[in-house]
Order: C-alpha cells, then structure tokens, then sequence
C-alpha cells in the first residue's frame, strides 16, 4: 500500500524554483530519505507533505486521500524539527501530552502513552522536566517520541540529527531507526549527510535543483549511479568522460578524452555515444609493474593521505587527469612513496557507464 | 605588561609565584569598580541627590507668600502635605483618576501593540521590517505637542471622530474633558513603545514551535493560546511595565485633552511647582507619591504575571 504519493509538485519561490515536477511514492512502514545538496528542495517537499508549504502546482495523498487543501492540523503528522521545536514553556510530560489533549483523549489513557513512549526513548525519569533541563540527545528524543505518540500517518523528520555531536549523532541514527521499525511508521527523511542516508534509509532518493536525481536503495544508488550527479554527490568517484569505440555482448569499451582505454559491463539500458565512466577509489588498486588486466592507467603518486582504516592516493596521470585510490589498510599493505610511478587498475565489473 | 610578567614569575618559586598573583588579583578585582564609576558619579549627581533633596523638601513646612519675605519654605520636619494630599479632594482629583489611566491605556495599548509586534517579528523580508521599525521610531519623534493638538483636533465636539459616530447614526461623545479622552491619547503615546518592545521579545519565540504545535493537530487560535501567547509573557511583562511607567508621568496629553475638568498626578505637580500657586514641599510630597505608586504598581504586576513563568532558565 501506498501511504504516501506525490504527483507533479511544483513550487517556485520568486525567481528561484524550489521544486521542479516531482513525483514520488512511498510504501507503508517504509523509511525514506530525501538526500541532497542544501537548496536542492527537500526541505520544501518535505513541509509541502506537512501542509507547512502550499506547491504552486500538483497533488499530495496521504494515505490515499488528496490533501491539497486539507490544512496542517488535520493531517495527522508527525513532525520533527532540526531545532526539536519543543515547547520550553512546557514540561516533558505537557509536551508529549499536547497533542493527544487536542485529540480528546482521556487522561488516563494519555498517562499511560507518555509513560509508553518515554520508556521507548529510556528516559522514564524525565517526565516533569522541562526543555531547557534535557540535554541535547535527550531533546531530540522527546521531539521524536512527541511527534510519533499521536499515531500518526507519517512521520516526517528534517534534519533532526544536524544539531548533534558527531558521536551522538551515530549513536541516535541506530536508535532512530530502530524506533521507525518497532512501531512500523512510515518515515520522510531530509538530509544531506550521506552517511545518515545511507546507513538509515530503506530507499533514498537524491535531489538535486528540485528533481529527484535517482531513487532506489542504499546499495543501488552507491553502487549504480545513474547520472554524474549522483555519482559524485554519493561518495567519492573517479569520473572519466569518453567516447564508445567498440560494444560486444558483455562489455563496452570506451576511449576517454585523457586517452585511455577503458571497459565497462554493459549498462542494462541503452546509452549515448558520449559517455561518463565511474569508478569508486575503493575499487582502484595500485600496481608497481603494468598489471595484465584491463582499464590500467599510468600516473605518479601526488598526494597521500593516511585515514586509518584505508589510505588515500592521489595519482597524477600524464594528461593532468586526476585518480584517486583508497587503498584499505592491512599490515602488508604495500606502500608507495610520493612521486612514484605507478599502475592503477580495476575490473570491469567495478565501474559504471552513465 | 601583565603578561610579560606572569611570563617571568613561572620560573620563580611558587611563594614568590603566590604574593604576586595577589597583586594581580587585587588589581583586577578593582578594574570593574573602577570601570563603574563614571555611571555611579552620573547617577548619583542628576538622581540620588535631586532625589533625596526632593524627598526631604517633601517634609518642611510651606510657608504662603509673603509670610518670610523670600521664602517658600521653612526646613522642618512635618508630615502635612502627605497629610493634605490623602484627603478625597487630591485622592478623587489625581491619584486614582491616574490609576485608572495608567492601567486602561497600558491595557489598551497592549492589546492594539500585540498583534503589530507579531507581524513585525514574523515578517520575513528584512526591507518591510525596516519600513515598519522607521515608521515606530517616526511615531516615537514626533514632540508631544504636535501629537497632543492632533488628538485636539480629532476627538473634538465637531471633529472627524465624532462625526464619524454620528454618520454611522451613534451619539456624540464627549471625548476631551473626560478620562476616556485622555485614556485614548495615552494608549496612543505608549503604542510605538509596546510595539518595539513586544516585537523583539516575540521575535525569540522559535517559529518552529508554532509549526509543531499546527502538525499535532492545534488549529491557529489553539495554537496561538497554548504557545505563542504563553511564550510572549516575558516580552508582555515588560511592555506592562513600560507602560504602566510611562503612562503615570503624562503631563501634556491630561493637561491639554482633560481641559482641566480631568487631571493626573503629573498636573497636581506641574501646577504646585510651576503654576499659579507655588508650593514646593506639596508638590515635592506629590512626586515622592507618584515615585512610590508607579514603582509598587510596576513591580507588584510584573511579579504577579512573573509568577506565570515557570520554565525560564
């Protein structure tokens, strides 16, 4: 079942197009990201779905039903803000119980959710404090809880994760989601951390200037990227722009404008003659002598950089071109030193044509 | 030159180390005392001594001209022109027709203030939050006799408010010479304050929490009531107590719009010190009434509206 459809959204702030003709659907139960660059519209998409936003053009259903007109409070969503947006006149208890008030459900009833949900998020103590006494984990928690305890249709989170700690933030993306999967409620997303969207998300969809750039999950978007955008916005990629010269069963082979020769698996759909190959640097491998293996490149070692679990190798190639290796760290791991000339290979298998 | 120092001491021995670190604090514990002065000497010239001052000449006794040739007063201690000001004649003149001026106009004012300030604080284009905080500061400038002589003109018997009434078939009303008059020039004056003050404390309230509030069902007046109203307290008790202040020291607006049937406190004082009849100490025991009503009525409700807040920091 559908909970969620988006059909043609338009919207244009004075000069600026926020959202350009996009369509979108979202399964029940499932969690979704909206990932992209800040002002690439998800932000909007995402307060158009709340009500917060009116799209200048297209159509909204929520469970099914068009919601174009229907305003924000009677969409019965659930709403988390970078900021938390909890209320700091109020207590834990008063905030959680905000909506439910409205709702007119009885008190008991009412008590025993809050105790429910702040069981949920381990912080059954806290009840009686108010925002300004929580820390700030603790904030973002009660601002999820608040949003999920009214039940309902879908929960929208935008960005609620970018005013914490780096360790925090991990921390609370497992918690997050695991939250999202116990009581089974659909999930919008924004960020633009891939690391958040990636880790997160059942599927994730990459906007860009308003349009949703490919949608699919994690593995798909990472390991097949569509277009150059997604390629290089989603990870690091070694992008090379080139002509196809020659197209077998199996492979295609391409020559790029640097001069090399280089041979993909063919794309499951039909491409142009000018193409863009990429390939991820953790699928480089670096080679002292000229390795017997397709897609080789020559060029000296221009920078590197030590990052723990894998090194980073900047090749310079004789046109000037650029490709980067990460290389993942073992104890013999063979090193190489600044300014050596060294081979850089990879299977065919590993890189995409778009 | 400090640093220098302290830079020299680390390498001598930790007693050495210990009786210059007390220099240095006693050096820098005098800094802020020393940095206060300037404010302490200004406050203490032009308020702490005219006020003492004013409050013993409240105590001598007022002598009628020409009863000691060249002087107005004799420095003694009585109590009779507090004695004389608490009779019904100054009670019913001054002190509560003040009192009831002081809270219609602030309440007034807060009321016609809140929902300016609001769009004030909620507009997002920097241009139009400039246009309206000239047209604030404008209203603030204009001098008190141009603002007074306009509410002359437009609350008078055949003015353009009064016809207005009539046209939409109500009575006429006497607007100068009464409270109400004077109440709707006051409420006028303390306007541009309350905005200003309003706005910036409205300004603080996370907009965010308004959107919140609408997602988990709360229709726009709910809202209003439950979070943004509640979370404007602080900026409210301020506007109260600005307006509450500013209101109880009006002198033109009463003097002009009241026509002499209506009087406030500031009159009672302008006309005993620089009227027809002069009587320092009377008017001086009316300052020191008017200084304690103003600061008990401003403190007694910002404490009764504080006990509201529970939630601040």
């Amino acid at each position: 079942m559908l909970d969620l459809e988006l059909k043609g959204i338009v919207k244009q702030y004075d000069r600026l197009l926020a959202v350009d003709e996009l369509t979108l659907s979202v399964n029940s139960g499932e969690f979704l990201t909206l990932l992209g660059p800040s002002g690439c519209g998800k932000t909007t998409v995402l307060r158009s779905i709340a009500g917060l936003e009116k799209p200048d053009k297209g159509e909204i259903f929520i469970k099914g039903k068009l919601v174009n007109d229907t305003p924000v409070y009677k969409r019965n969503i659930g709403l988390v803000f970078q900021n938390y947006a909890l209320f700091p006149h109020l207590t834990v208890f008063e905030n959680l119980a905000f909506g439910l008030k409205i709702r007119k459900i009885p008190t008991p009833e009412i008590k025993e959710r809050v105790k429910k949900h702040l069981d949920l998020i381990r912080l059954p103590e806290i009840q009686d404090r108010y925002p300004h006494q929580l820390s700030g984990g603790q904030q973002q928690r009660v601002a999820l809880i608040r949003s999920v305890i009214i039940e309902p249709a879908l929960l929208l989170l935008d960005e609620p994760l970018s005013n914490l700690d780096l360790k925090l933030r991990v921390l609370m993306r497992v918690e997050l989601t695991k939250i999202q999967k116990e009581l089974g409620i659909t999930t919008i997303f924004v960020t633009h951390d891939q690391g958040e969207a990636m880790s997160m998300s059942d599927r994730v969809a990459v906007m860009n200037a308003g349009k949703i750039r490919q949608i699919g999950t994690p593995r798909e978007i990472y390991d097949h990227p569509q277009n150059r955008f997604v390629a290089e916005f989603i990870g690091e990629s070694n992008v090379f722009n080139g002509k196809i010269i020659e197209k077998n069963q199996f492979e295609t082979t391409v020559k790029t404008d640097s001069d090399l020769t280089l041979v993909v698996v063919n794309p499951e759909k039909e491409t142009q003659e000018n193409v863009s190959i990429t390939v991820r640097p953790e699928a480089v491998k670096l080679y002292k002598q000229v390795p017997s293996s397709k897609n080789v490149a020559q060029g000296y070692v221009e920078t590197i950089e030590n990052l723990g679990p894998y090194t980073k190798y900047h090749l310079r190639l004789k046109d000037g071109s650029k490709i980067i290796a990460n290389l993942s760290y073992s104890k013999d791991t063979f090193t190489y030193k600044i300014g050596e000339l060294v081979f850089a290979y990879w299977e065919p298998g590993e890189c995409t044509l778009i | 030159m400090h640093s220098h120092m302290r830079f020299v001491n680390i390498r001598r021995s930790t007693i050495q180390k210990r009786k210059v670190k007390k220099v240095f604090l006693t050096k820098s514990n005098l800094t802020p005392y020393l940095l206060l002065a300037p404010v302490v000497l200004l406050l203490v010239i032009f308020f702490l001594i005219p006020g003492l001052t004013q409050l013993s000449l409240s105590f001598y006794k007022y002598l009628p001209p020409g009863a000691v040739i060249g002087k107005l007063y004799e420095p003694t201690f009585t109590l009779e022109n507090y004695i004389r000001y608490f009779t019904p004649t100054y009670l019913n003149g001054y002190f509560w027709p003040t009192i009831r001026i002081m809270f219609a106009s602030t309440a007034i004012a807060l009321i016609l203030s809140y929902p300016v300030a609001y769009s004030i604080a909620r507009t997002t284009s920097c241009k139009l939050k400039k246009i309206f905080m000239a047209i604030i500061i404008a209203a603030i400038l204009v001098g008190p006799v141009v603002r007074v002589y306009s509410w002359l003109i437009i609350l008078g018997k055949e003015g353009p408010l009064n016809s207005l009434l009539v046209f939409f078939g109500f009575g006429r009303i006497n607007f100068l010479g009464s409270e109400l008059g004077i109440i709707i020039g006051t409420s006028q004056f303390l306007l541009a304050y309350l905005i200003l003050v309003l706005s910036s404390s409205i300004q603080n309230i996370n907009p965010a929490c308004e959107d919140a509030a609408r997602s988990l069902g709360a229709n726009n007046v709910h809202t209003f009531l439950r979070i943004t109203l509640p979370q404007s307290l602080p900026g409210i008790i301020s506007a109260v107590v600005l307006g509450l202040t500013l209101s109880a020291t009006m002198l033109e607006t009463p003097m002009v719009l009241g026509f002499g049937i209506v009087q406030m406190q500031g009159n009672l004082i302008y006309n005993t010190s620089l009227g027809s009849v002069v009587n320092l100490p009377f008017s001086s025991a009316a300052s020191v009434v008017l200084i304690i009503m103003a600061l008990t009525i401003s403190y007694g409700v910002s404490y009764l509206l504080k006990s509201q807040i529970k939630w601040a920091k």
